[in-house]
Order: structure tokens, then sequence, then C-alpha cells
């Protein structure tokens, strides 16, 4: 594949995860690989290398996504296992292929499933719940606090780009849960009221930090400094074995011209953010420890 | 001759300019005007008779629909549709998009047709590592050939079609044949000539994945996008009244202007929208574009200048219908794609009711060589017609720049190509006819 091609669906991936999160577009990607397979025509000694090359890719993305790079890695290993490309004809090839596909995504919801559980049981009657860099995860567990436990509170969302905050305020209005919005410059003007803040990652790896949305790292940093509980939603999906600097996060150097003033700057698409001022990582197991993040990376990486 | 060279110079000045785009068309044109009045070459009081309304009006009707149509969002869920229907193949992405222009173009203004289909389809093909130019170039031109097909499918049709008296029906039936015919030639050669870039994806499964992924993403903004059902009830209502009152104009003798100027406003009374918002969004230059180009061109006609063309240009080769059409066709056409063909097109006018009334031509088979020659002629270049400049302007937006010469090298083949099935058609008609 040519590089501009990968720079496309690497860019793909990235609009989705910022529309969507990291586990919607996991969820997405899969369901997208079971449609490609179906619609895919080549005889069976052409899937294998098909699959090989678009794995490969996948592993590249910029920035990695971990839960769909864990689940095609065990994908790999099971096909390499159950010989499934040695012995079956196409169709049958591309029914297993199918099959692995789903087996993903219905391990992958269970995951999810059980780390909003876990996350919705931490909310309590009266708080005041600061939401960043909220993924699905984060979104669904104040939703399953309000709904399944009954339990009233009040959210503060810390502004991102529109189409996250947009996201954000969908979510509560249609659970009617109350919240405002709130610049992240100005948390410090609230922080005394604050009982938690809960957030989501694209991955957390052994090297001690995870990687988050752009901003993630000042409103965590001043939370851990001013005592506020900050707790991590994860699913053990994304954990990852890479130090932060291997996760291949994007970045571009954008121009602005004001007036008579030309200036140009580097973006980041993610921040690296230090473990060490979480509190809780919540996963699909229950919290985990910092420390013991790498018991939990998955065996296929 | 020397009252008439002063208008023939700023006539000729105004196509250069606007040819080139020397500067904005409206501007040179109600300067030209001015100029006129200020050297008492045409009378300031007088100058409004030149205008011909019942084109201004249909133009206003039929624009102000197109305007409340696109708000409703309904131009958004066809692209979508088709954008699943194609299922990334590259072959089925241009013949579905070239089949909603060539209709589009037809009944709306290819201009707005093209500011529709031409984002979508960047998206769409960029989207999936293509190449978006060939696809870009090939649905300015499919606009200009659908747009041929009807009265009110492009400015030269409207411009004839309402000075010269003929109705909806009579554009559909002589010129459905070499429309259709044009178009799947069309299509033909842009498939021969690119056979590479229509490949399909469906043996790369990495190209298929690309295509899901970016289908998820069209999606997405389809349902963000706020689709305003019966708006668009109300406003295909309408419109569908509207054609079908064009259709039956000759049972009812109401002009196609009325028609669409009374279809626009029962849909604003209908349909409660913002009169005023929906104003804002017509293009009001354009209209004025036309008024002044109405004025410089009826100038020319009083002075007699358009008479002199006709006298010593065109009667001079006789009296032979079939030579005297194909003139009419082939002129027309190799000089629409080098200068705008709506002031070529109000130029040629009264030089064809000359050439009308001498020759007895029957069945108005001289209009209908002006109007193919005027309309698919524009597809020889990139300033042959509004809706290959739009096109090009759209795809520079997306960083897809195409050149004068990479339009060219598609354009005049097919642009010869639609003026050779032109030639036979009306060749043909005309010894049935005889």
């Amino acid at each position: 594949m040519k590089q501009s091609e990968r720079e496309l669906l690497y860019k793909l991936f990235r609009n989705h995860e910022d529309v969507i999160g990291e586990s919607q577009t996991t969820i997405l990607s899969l369901e997208s690989l079971i449609t490609s397979v179906k619609q895919l025509i080549c005889d069976k000694h052409e899937i294998k290398n098909q699959i090989a090359t678009l794995f490969e890719i996948i592993k590249e993305s910029e920035p990695k996504i971990m839960p769909l790079i864990n689940l095609v890695a065990s994908i790999e290993k099971e096909t390499a296992e159950n010989g499934i490309f040695e012995k079956e004809s196409t169709e049958e090839i591309k029914n297993r292929l199918i099959a692995l596909f789903e087996k993903g995504i219905n391990r992958y919801k269970t995951n999810m499933a059980a780390v909003i559980k876990n996350g919705s049981s931490l909310v309590h009657e009266g708080d005041l719940v600061v939401v960043y860099s909220a993924s699905s995860l984060v979104l669904q567990s104040l939703v399953d606090a309000k709904v399944i436990r009954k339990k009233n509170f009040k959210v503060l969302i810390l502004k991102q780009d529109i189409i996250k905050t947009k996201q954000i305020i969908r979510a509560l209005n249609a659970v009617a849960i109350p919240f405002s919005v709130l610049s992240q410059h100005n948390l410090i003007h609230y922080i005394d009221d604050v009982s938690m803040v809960l957030l989501g990652a694209l991955s957390v790896n052994r090297d001690g930090k995870f990687i988050a949305a752009v901003g993630t790292t000042s409103v965590v940093d001043i939370c851990h400094l001013q005592k506020v509980p900050v707790y991590l939603l994860v699913d053990t999906l994304k954990f990852s074995n890479l130090n932060c600097n291997e996760h291949n996060i994007h970045k571009k150097k954008l121009k602005e011209i004001h007036g008579d003033v030309e200036l140009t700057y580097t973006q980041f698409s993610h921040d690296k953010v230090q473990l060490k001022h979480i509190d809780k990582i919540i996963t699909e197991k229950g919290a985990i420890s910092k420390e013991a993040v790498g018991d939990y990376i998955p065996t296929s990486q | 001759m020397e009252s008439l060279f002063l208008p023939v110079l700023i006539f000729l000045l105004v196509l250069i300019a606007i040819t080139f785009e020397l500067a904005n068309k409206t501007a040179v044109v109600m300067l030209a005007v001015s100029i006129l009045v200020a050297l008492n070459v045409i009378e300031e009081d007088r100058m409004i008779e030149k205008i011909n309304f019942e084109t201004i009006m249909l133009l206003l009707g039929m624009m102000t629909l197109v305007v409340i149509i696109k708000k409703t969002g309904f131009f958004i869920f066809i692209s979508t549709m088709i954008s699943e229907f194609t299922k990334g193949a590259p072959l089925k992405i241009l013949l579905l998009f070239s089949l909603i222009t060539v209709t589009l173009s037809a009944f709306l203004d290819n201009v707005t047709t093209l500011l529709i289909i031409i984002p979508i389809i960047i998206q769409l093909t960029r989207g999936m590592g293509m190449d978006p130019k060939i696809y870009i170039i090939s649905q300015a031109i499919i606009s200009n050939i659908g747009g041929t097909a009807t009265l009110v499918g492009d400015p030269p049709n409207i411009i004839i079609g309402s000075k010269v008296g003929l109705t909806f029906n009579q554009f559909i039936l002589n010129l459905t044949i070499p429309v259709v015919i044009t178009f799947a030639a069309a299509m033909f050669y842009i498939w021969i000539t690119n056979r590479k870039n229509f490949r399909p994806i469906n043996t790369n499964l990495t190209k298929i994945f690309t295509f899901q992924l970016l289908l998820e993403e069209i999606r997405f903004e389809f349902l963000n996008t706020k689709l305003n059902k019966v708006l668009i009830t109300k406003s295909l209502g309408c419109l569908g009244i509207v054609i079908l009152l064009f259709v039956t104009q000759s049972v009812t003798h109401l002009t196609p202007s009325l028609i669409a100027i009374s279809g626009a406003m029962v849909l604003f009374i209908i349909s409660k929208v913002s009169v005023e918002e929906i104003f804002e969004a017509v293009e009001w230059s354009t209209l004025l574009f036309f008024a002044g180009l109405f004025i410089l061109v009826g100038t020319l006609e009083e002075y007699g200048a358009l008479e002199w063309i006709a006298h010593k240009v065109f009667l001079k080769v006789g009296n032979n219908p079939y030579v005297m059409v194909l003139m009419v066709l082939w002129l027309s056409g190799i000089a629409s794609g080098f200068l705008d063909n709506i002031p070529f097109t109000m130029a040629m006018i009264p030089i064809v009711q000359q050439l009308s009334a001498t020759a007895g031509i029957p069945h108005n088979i001289l209009w209908w060589a002006l109007s193919l020659g005027a309309c698919l002629g524009g597809n020889f270049t990139i300033i042959g017609s509004s809706a290959n400049i739009v096109s090009i302007g759209i795809a520079k937006q997306h960083k897809a720049n195409i050149s004068f010469l990479e339009f060219m090298k598609t354009g005049s083949v097919i642009a010869l190509i639609s003026l050779v099935i032109s030639s036979l058609y009306l060749t043909t008609y005309l010894w049935l006819v005889m």
C-alpha cells in the first residue's frame, strides 16, 4: 500500500476516534473488517496475504488503536494455531475469519460492559463529577449511574473541541443529567466542590504513562495537586507493552495569520499523561493498582 | 458604420474580460452598459425594453426553488445513498454520480448540481486514495450534457426558449436523443481512456476496509445533518408540479417564467421558510449579469451589427439548409468552447432569427443547432461554461488543482464527439422533414 493511502486510513481512524472514541472505533473497525471480508473476491491463497497486510497496517496506525491492535494480534494467533488458511476453501476461510472478528467484538463489548458497571459504582448521590477526555466508557458509566443506580449528581464538562463536547452534552441530555460547561483553564475556581474526575484513555503503557485527549495532562495535574480523586476508566485491551513514544502520536504543523503576524505551531493529536497522578484505574476486572499494569497487558503482545 | 463601432468594440471587450475572468463579470457588463448610456449610444429610459424579463423571472423562480430544496438536506441524502450503493467500486461511483448529475442538471441549474455533487465525490475518491480529478472533470462535462436536454437545464436554453417561444416539451422531444447518445458516448470515452483508474477494489481487502470506514464517516455526517422531511415533501412536490406545468405548457399556455415564479412563491407560502434568508442565497449578481447582457446585445441588434453578421457571414454560404444548420452548430460549438456561452447565445439569437426567416428550415432545427452547439461546445475548455469554472473552483478549494490543458484533454474530445453526434442527428432530422 502506498504511504499516502496508509495516511488516508490513519486519518480515517483519527476522525472516527475524535467523534466516537477509541472503543467505538474498535468495534466499528471490526464490523468493517467483517463487511470487507464478505465483499473480498480472491482465491484462498491470496486471503492470507491480504489479511496479513491489513493487520500490519492496522498495527502501525497513528496513533495506535490498542484495543484493535490487541484483538487483531489475538486473531492472528488463533488463525495460526488453528491453521485456518491452510485447510479450508475460500468461503470457509472467510466464515472462520468472520467468526473470529465477531468473537472479538463480543469480547470487547463484554469488557466494556464490565468497566461501565465498575465505573458507575464510583458515582454517589450529590457528587460533582468532572469529565474530560470522556470516552464512551465514562459517558455510559454516568448514564448507568443515573438510570440504573438512580443516583442524582451533577457533571462539570470541561470544554474540548466542539465535536467531543457536543457528544458529551447529547449523552447527558438524553438522560437528564444536570451539567455545566466550563473552560479547562477555569477549573481551579470550582475545584473545592469537585468530588472526582473521570477520564478515558487511548492506551495505558508499561512505562507508567497513558495516552489521552489533548489537554488531559493539565487537568490531571491540577486535580492531583488539589487532591481531587482522578479515576481512569479503561478496559485491559487498551494496555500496551510499548512506551508512549512508540504510539505514533500524530503531529502536524499549522500556520495562522493574524493581521501582520504569522505564527507556525505544532499540534499533537494526543497527550502523554503520568499514571502516578491517577488515583485508581478501573477496568473490567475491577480497580487495579498502577504498579500492576504490566500484569494485565494482553499476552498476544 | 461609425456608430456600429463603439457598441461592437465594447461588446468584444466585455466578452474578453468575461472569458478570461479579468474582473467580475456582472461588474464588467454593468460598467459597459453605463459607458454606452454615458456616450449616448443607448437611451437610459429605453434600455429596460431590451431586457427579456421572461428569462430573468424563469431564472429567479428556478434559483429560488433550488435554494429551498438545498436547505432541506435532500441532496446530501441522495449523495449518501449513492455512496452506500457504490460499495466503493470506482466505476460505479462514476456511473451513479454521473446519472444523478445528468438528471439534476436537466431540471435544476448545473452550478447547484455541481456544488453538491463534487465535494462528496472528492471526499469519496480521496478517502479511497484515488485521484479525484477525472471524476471532477467528468461531472462538469456531464452536467453540460444533461443541461442541454431541457428548457431549464442550461442558461443558453433558457435564453433561447424565452426569446423564441420554444416550449419545455419541444426541447425534450427534440434534444433527448442527441443528449442521451452523447451521454453514453462521453461515459464510454471517459472509461476507456482511464481504465486503470476504474479497476474494482473488491480484490483488495485494505481498499475495501478503507472504504467501509469512509462510508461510516459519511453516514455519521449525514446523520448529523438535519433532514427536514416535511420541507422535502413540499419542495419536491412544488418542483414536480412546476415540471408538470412546463410539460403541459402548450395546453395551459402559461409561460415558463410564470410557472417557475409561481411555484417558488407557493412554496414560500406553504413552507413558511424565511423569504429573506432564501433570497440572500439567490444569485442576484447572475440575474443582473443577464440583464446587462440583454441590454448590450439589444444595442448591437438595434445598430444592425447582428444583421450585418447574419448577412455577411452566414447567408454568404448560400441556401443549402444542411450547410446552414451545420454552420450554426459548429460555429456555436467552437465559439462556446472559448467564449462564455451566455453572451454568445444572446448574440446569435437575432442572427438565427434572420436565418430562419430567410432559409425556411422547418421544425426549429436551426434553434436546436444553436442549443446543441452552445451547450455541448461549453465542454471544450474550462472557460466554456459556468459549470466548468465552478467545478475547477471547488476542486481548487479541496486542493485538487486541474489545469486548463488537463481539462481540455478530456473536454475537447468529448465536445468534438458530441458535435459529431449532433451533426448526424440534425442532418438526419432535416433529411426526414424536408
